[in-house]
């Protein structure tokens, strides 16, 4: 959690302590808005904004999140206002695997083969890799691309993701099971492929 | 008993502990006795790890260090 005097200390106009809020948290929502808009030029518009509104309606923070969730928060709405024409799509229901993967007693008859790298280390370690998950994010629907980001990239927890996103558990963890299970499905690609 | 295309769907819940008892039960049960699953299971858990390494690695911004 955030030093008591944080926020008060801020809104006294303390300017050091400002200076170092945003060169500490400026970094995370650079990537955070960038993964949002797929756009580094977009992403520091989004970043000034968020800046500034911060600044505007920090009076308004009653603490019952952290100042960096909240910043976030300012951050992730400001970010999908720039994306906002793809963003109203609802929650499809349906699989999010090929059904044509199980035969109708559910059994895999295409299984998951095996891929030279299964642990995050090894994964991580390849540079193809992760530039086919880096695609992978950034191809995604924007709310399951600012979820996956939220958690898995910048590791967020539910309750904060939620909270910055403004949705239920429930559909935070739908959307994010959406997004691992695509990104998974970019990475089986790439082997098959690489094979 | 839990299918394959259903343990496939379930994977974040059971991951993020939103599962029921009896869910949990079933997957464990399911995971045990189905390479295929458990090589999906592993698939998946392994991606997300590595994607913590995306925040980390590169881009042009400078390193902090987070709090």
């Amino acid at each position: 959690m955030d030093p008591p005097d944080l926020v008060p200390r801020l809104l006294a106009g303390d300017e050091a302590l400002f200076g170092t809020v945003v060169e500490r948290w400026q970094p995370g929502l650079l990537r955070l808005a960038e993964s949002l808009t797929g756009s580094r030029a977009t992403a520091e518009e989004v970043i000034q904004e968020t800046w500034v509104s911060v600044l505007r309606s920090l009076w308004t923070f009653e603490g019952r999140s952290s100042l960096r969730t909240w910043i976030s928060r300012v951050c992730v709405h400001t970010a999908l206002a720039r994306v906002r024409q793809e963003d109203r799509s609802p929650v499809a229901g349906g699989p999010d695997i090929d059904p044509a993967r199980f035969d109708d007693r559910g059994a895999w008859v295409d299984p998951p083969a095996r891929w030279s790298e299964e642990t995050p280390e090894t994964l991580a370690a390849r540079r193809e890799v992760l530039d086919c998950i880096r695609r992978a994010v950034v191809g995604l629907p924007v709310r399951q691309r600012a979820v996956i980001t939220l958690r898995d990239v910048q590791g967020f927890s539910s309750d904060e993701a939620c909270e910055i996103l403004g949705v239920t558990e429930v559909h935070q963890r739908v959307l994010l099971h959406r997004a691992r299970t695509r990104v998974r499905s970019e990475c089986e690609q790439f082997y098959r492929e690489a094979a | 008993m839990l299918r394959c295309s259903e343990f496939v769907e379930h994977v974040t819940a059971v991951d993020e502990g939103a599962a029921s008892a009896s869910l949990r039960f079933w997957f464990q049960v399911h995971r045990l006795e189905c390479v295929r699953c458990r090589r999906y299971l592993r698939q998946m858990r392994a991606v997300r790890g590595a994607m913590s390494h995306l925040d980390a690695e590169g881009q042009t911004s400078p390193r902090t260090g987070h709090a």
